[in-house]
């Protein structure tokens, strides 16, 4: 277990427990940069060592999945008013598999749900950083949550998971 | 992405979604994904987010995440909702411009009690995404049985499929005016999917409403209109305020209701139940 910040309630989550977590999600989210913006699709994902593979069908995110191009994914499960919960981001660099061994191979898994055509590429995505945070914050602690009267304006919360920039991995 | 529909190797057709669909999804899902550049890289981020009038607003702090998006003001919005046992689900991206807002003390308590600094004190940056293209599409699975498409959605149960589409063109479908019962009020609002509504009176928005909050008084006054289960607040809104220093309008107002009503309350325990 990570330490936990008193102020905060946020938990750093160690590089094991991320990758722990990354194994177990059942679905992703990949940002590539496309036409210079970056944009997030829901992908599945498998671990591979210590890599993360992909299935991309054509299409304009393939079209940012280059060879070194900068992704990252991210995996989270949070309730819904986003103060428990942990999130993992991996930053990395895009690795189209070429070899047709290993692509055989991805292709022997069970056929995941964000499928789309008939022709994937599968793309390994190599960590440069792995950065995993959990909030334990229970107390309903911000003010919208106490309800005066009728008129309240929901709480909006922020990305507490950005309060702080992400450490260099070695 | 393609407009046409797509067969997939193991009979799923993926389905474009309209846009008035694509809205009603982010209004009702709780979390959503940021897509930032930061260094040159793609970054996501979780946030909490409420739809505002086909904007996005959330809230960060000093982060990553808010250089990326004041450096780089293109980024992307993406909600989705999965439900690995059927199989099956929904993804809606929005891409779009990030306008960063400095309200360094607009949202914290009201000035007459002693100011703690929150816990997230920090987070005083509000962000606004005004799309510039939204764009959604939700897996059908053609074999084996039907699939209930609403099991894979988050936030309030969807309004069924049978009921009126909501808002042809723009505008809300529905106004909920002080006048509107209570019920009537909460069904607006779960067929708009959303967590909040706007009430208002002859188009100007007098107050704001949520879920939890309908859900409460359409249990202890069933019988009761908006206006009886509202409080009145003078809120002062500048004619030419942009929606976020209104909302912080509305905001202040509310704080200054519940402590009228409960002197005793400290600004420390103000915000616990």
């Amino acid at each position: 277990m990570g330490t936990i910040d008193a102020r905060t309630n946020m938990e750093r989550l160690s590089r094991a427990e991320c990758w722990k977590l990354l194994e177990q999600a059942p679905v992703g989210r990949l940002a590539v940069i496309v036409d210079g913006v970056p944009v997030v699709y829901p992908v599945n994902h498998m671990v591979e060592w210590d890599a993360i593979v992909i299935r991309s069908d054509p299409g304009s995110k393939l079209a940012g999945l280059t060879e070194g191009a900068p992704v990252s994914f991210e995996v989270d499960d949070l309730e819904p008013d986003g103060r428990r919960g942990w999130s993992v981001l991996v930053k990395g660099r895009a690795r189209p598999m070429r070899d047709p061994a290993m692509v055989a191979l991805a292709e022997r898994r069970p056929p995941a749900i964000w499928t789309t055509n008939e022709k994937p590429h599968w793309i390994r995505i190599v960590p440069t950083q792995v950065t995993g945070r959990r909030i334990w914050r229970t107390a309903d602690d911000i003010a919208g949550r106490d309800r005066p009267g009728a008129v309240v304006l929901e709480p909006l919360v922020g990305p507490e998971w950005a309060e702080e920039g992400p450490t260099a991995t070695p | 992405m393609d407009p046409s529909t797509t067969r997939t190797d193991d009979a799923a057709i993926l389905v474009p979604l309209p846009a008035e669909e694509c809205w009603r999804l982010l209004g009702g899902a709780p979390i959503g994904r940021i897509g930032v550049i930061t260094r040159h890289e793609p970054e996501i981020y979780p946030v909490n987010h409420i739809v505002d009038r086909e904007t996005i607003v959330f809230r960060v702090g000093p982060s990553d995440a808010l250089l990326g998006l004041s450096m780089h003001p293109r980024v992307s919005f993406e909600v989705d909702g999965v439900d690995p046992d059927r199989r099956t689900g929904w993804s809606v991206l929005v891409k779009g411009e990030a306008e960063v807002h400095y309200e360094p003390d607009a949202l914290r308590r009201p000035t007459t009690q002693p100011v703690e600094p929150w816990p997230d004190g920090d987070r005083t940056r509000w962000i606004r995404i005004l799309p510039t293209e939204i764009t959604g599409r939700r897996i059908r699975r053609t074999g084996g049985a039907p699939v209930d498409e609403a099991r894979t959605e988050s936030g309030a149960a969807p309004a069924p499929t049978a009921a009126p589409a909501p808002a042809a063109g723009s505008g809300p479908a529905d106004e909920v005016t002080p006048a509107t019962p209570v019920p009537e009020a909460a069904a607006s609002l779960a067929a708009a999917g959303g967590r909040a509504i706007v009430v208002s009176l002859h188009g100007i928005p007098v107050g704001v409403l949520t879920a939890e909050a309908l859900a409460e008084d359409a249990a202890t006054a069933p019988g009761a209109t908006v206006e009886e289960v509202m409080d009145i607040e003078l809120v002062k809104v500048g004619p030419h305020d942009d929606e976020i220093t209104t909302l912080h309008a509305f905001t202040e107002a509310a704080w200054l209701s519940l402590l009228r009503r409960r002197p005793g309350l400290s600004a420390d325990t103000a915000a616990r139940p």
